[in-house]
């Protein structure tokens, strides 16, 4: 995994979702992943995967098991342990079928399911990358890998692609290192949305915070801490718990004098605005209503 | 993966204003909720029986098989009976799963997850009986051909009772890696929906961390074929060998070939009325009557009145077969089956097996609840009666006439029986609570292609759409082509 940011486009229909993959072949673009809830006949002909080799491996582990029963019988029956049984011969090939044929499926079986976990990264314990927790409820996704060499015109690309194939929902997910599942769900998820400004919106902290003048940046921190009042950072609470704050979303509200619960529900219109401009985030504070949230939080 | 569905077939999946997420909701919603008090109530008494079943096991190893009502005629008895109809029980989830797989018929979707369940808690079941018939179960490895220090001293591999261990354990080794692939991803979509961390990281090892890539669908969908194609031998090469352990023998009764195909048809037989049993009363409790529907029921209903005939088929040929070899013990076997001391267990065979379930002949009979959910107790314990018929007649009347004897159980004989079915429901009740009970991801998919399709051209005739409507959804593949048919 040479990148841990990716652009997801969702779609709520599978045939939407090939629309988009056939519109990623049309302009070269390449896609790194393709999650559905459900398999999708004719997606991997679409993506322009090869068959399977499952079967091959199938079929040499049962070809294993064939040889291994017979052998292991038959040197057993003539040498290790001849036994006259009503004089019948030692190596008696009918009543060797039954034992053959089970372990030719059970090696079979065993091993096509190992090759299938292994290939597939499948194993208890495993850490899965979850683009979107809807993907195994009824969302189908389209993700492609970027990174901070990615040019702007390519992410445009990418997401004009998608909103013109339908996608309901484009964002930006990243992953780090050594985050472990549960992180995943509260890390950074930055809005590509509006998409005439979609290449500047992958850099939109930066950006955003550049535009802004010192004056402006100290004008809007005034609106905030007036409109939610300021508290010790002594009393804070664990903002993480909000849907859609992660630790580095946490911090930087930290860093604008945002520390407890109360003080996000106190979030007024102007509030939230300054919070999305000095943040460079916009709209999610009401899509992700985390005013609600942390009421309900401080009601535990 | 072209395929033509008849208009006139009904939706798989009934009720409103169904989507993905409606579907995820209601299967997932079991195992998020509180069981219901028919749950507890159930769980209660199972637990109770499965107790009693283990004091009984217990019982039998402290104090040996004495304890049971064996005498040197009748020296198999409940024991196998027990096994080869837990066996024969055990077969419907993995025909339900592979063979219907292989035939494309799409209503499996909707029981196969709980019939498959069933499969793996029933031959655990029937592998109880020939461990604790061994008397010494702590010398039970000997039965497995390893290097020792006895010789060696190895197994006969010219015995069906040897071939029967290597049948049972591959049989249950392969319905649950089957079961298990399958799960998997149903298992991530419970963990993408938990709130609780604790939850979520169970959930998650439990679906081996799947996310439901392409790739990972692709490779899904092969494994799930070929495990398909290597089940389907399998599970009928399993009750082959298991009726082997009779037919190889030179008991009158016993000795026939018509054992392997009988034994097989009435495995599935009882495998199918035990799905019903318990899917009646699953999709009732926990409310899935939009997915296990009445439709899904007659399709069952359907292969019981095939194979319950095949199994009367069976029972006649027997007979016949008795009178024209000429050979009096054959005869005497056959006539004393019907006729002698076992009559009663003769006539609730037949009673059972081959004429209740004619009924299913009228399809106003095939889609009633009421009736499949008696019928499918009847088949159950008609089921049992066979094996004890066969069994039980052949030996207790045997050459010698001075020793024949009439077979009673014990206490311990019917507490382990009971036990069994205790164990059984006990393990589906918990499978019922924490895993997912319908196989969510294939639903889905087949909600996608069949039941939603046939919903949309009901909703497009009832507007008066139809032509509009033809062919407008979906987008079909055959061969890797693609036509396209969906511009949106």
């Amino acid at each position: 995994m040479a990148s841990n940011k990716y652009i997801v486009g969702l779609f709520d229909h599978e045939d939407r979702l090939i629309d988009a993959v056939r519109a990623c072949k049309k302009e070269n673009v390449e896609i790194t992943d393709t999650l559905t809830p459900f398999p999708v006949h004719g997606l991997e002909h679409e993506l322009g995967y090869d068959d399977t080799r499952l079967h091959t491996a199938g079929f040499m582990f049962g070809i294993t098991g064939t040889f291994v029963a017979l052998s292991v019988m038959t040197w057993i029956s003539t040498s290790s342990y001849p036994l006259n049984i009503g004089g019948k011969p030692h190596f008696a090939l009918p009543s060797f079928i039954p034992i053959t044929f089970e372990l030719t499926v059970l090696f079979a079986a065993v091993g096509m399911v190992c090759v299938y976990c292994i290939r597939n990264g499948l194993f208890p314990g495993a850490v899965p990358r979850i683009l979107d927790e809807r993907i195994t409820d009824d969302r189908f996704a389209l993700s492609f890998e970027i990174d901070d060499h990615t040019p702007a015109s390519k992410m445009e690309k990418i997401v004009a692609l998608l909103k013109g194939a339908g996608a309901v929902d484009v964002k930006v997910k990243e992953f780090e290192d050594d985050m472990d599942m549960f992180e995943v769900e509260t890390s950074e998820v930055s809005d590509l949305l509006p998409s005439n400004q979609a290449p500047k919106a992958a850099n939109a902290k930066a950006e955003t915070k550049k535009v802004l003048s010192d004056e402006e940046v100290a004008a809007k921190k005034l609106t905030l801490l007036n409109a939610v009042g300021t508290v010790d950072a002594g009393s804070k609470d664990d903002l993480k718990e909000i849907k859609g704050i992660g630790p580095v979303y946490e911090e930087r509200l930290n860093e604008l004098g945002i520390f407890t619960f109360s003080q996000v529900a106190k979030l007024t219109v102007e509030a939230r605005e300054a919070v999305e401009d000095l943040t460079g985030f916009p709209g999610r504070v009401e899509r992700e209503d985390w005013i609600g949230q942390a009421k309900e939080l401080m009601n535990r | 993966m072209s395929h033509y569905e008849s208009p006139i077939r009904e939706p798989l999946i009934q009720g409103e204003n169904i989507t993905y997420t409606k579907i995820t909701d209601d299967i997932v919603a079991t195992t998020e909720k509180a069981p219901p008090l028919s749950w507890w109530i159930g769980f209660g008494i199972s637990a109770a029986f499965a107790l009693l079943g283990v004091v009984a096991i217990l019982w039998t190893i402290w104090q040996g098989i004495g304890t049971w009502g064996l005498n040197k005629t009748v020296n198999w008895a409940w024991d196998i009976t027990n096994f080869v109809w837990w066996v024969g029980i055990g077969h419907a989830g993995t025909l339900i799963s592979a063979v219907l797989l292989l035939f494309r018929q799409k209503w499996r979707t909707g029981i196969n997850r709980a019939a498959e369940a069933m499969t793996i808690f029933a031959v655990i079941c029937a592998g109880l009986f020939p461990l604790i018939h061994m008397g010494r179960l702590w010398m039970g490895f000997f039965i497995f051909p390893y290097p020792n220090t006895r010789g060696p001293l190895w197994v006969n591999f010219n015995s069906p009772l040897l071939w029967d261990v290597f049948a049972i354990s591959t049989y249950l080794t392969v319905s649950l890696l089957f079961w298990y692939s399958g799960l998997m991803p149903d298992f991530a979509t419970i963990r993408d929906r938990a709130k609780g961390k604790v939850r979520k990281a169970i959930y998650n090892a439990l679906s081996f961390g799947w996310t439901g890539t392409a790739r990972q669908w692709q490779r899904f969908e092969s494994l799930s074929l070929i495990l398909a194609g290597l089940a389907t031998p399998l599970v009928l090469s399993v009750h082959t060998i298991v009726s082997f352990d009779f037919a190889t023998s030179v008991i009158p009764g016993w000795h026939t070939t018509i054992f392997p195909p009988y034994f097989v048809a009435g495995a599935i037989f009882s495998g199918f009325a035990m799905v019903e049993t318990l899917m009646i009363i699953t999709r009732k409790v926990l409310k899935l009557e939009n997915y296990i529907t009445v439709g899904h029921i007659e399709s069952m209903n359907k292969i019981i009145v095939l194979t319950g005939s095949i199994v009367g088929v069976a029972y006649i040929t027997e007979l016949v077969i008795a009178w024209y070899s000429g050979y009096l013990y054959e005869q005497y076997a056959f006539a004393n089956r019907a006729t002698g001391e076992y009559w009663w267990a003769y006539a609730i065979m037949m009673g059972c097996n081959v004429i209740t379930p004619q009924l299913y002949w009228i399809k106003k009979f095939r889609r009633n609840i009421v009736l499949t959910f008696v019928l499918s107790i009847f088949v159950n314990i008609g089921m049992w009666f066979e094996r004890f018929v066969i069994i039980v007649t052949s030996l207790h009347n045997d050459f010698l006439p001075s020793s024949w004897l009439y077979f009673l159980p014990t206490w311990v004989d019917v507490a382990i029986y009971l036990g069994t079915l205790g164990i059984f429901m006990t393990l589906f009740l918990l499978f019922a609570r924490a895993f997912p009970v319908i196989a969510i991801a294939e639903v889905k998919s087949i909600f996608s292609v069949s039941s939603g399709e046939a919903r949309r051209r009901e909703l497009a005739k009832d507007k008066g759409l139809e032509a509009s409507y033809e062919g407008s959804f979906g987008t079909q593949y055959a061969d890797g082509k693609v036509t396209d048919t969906n511009n949106i």
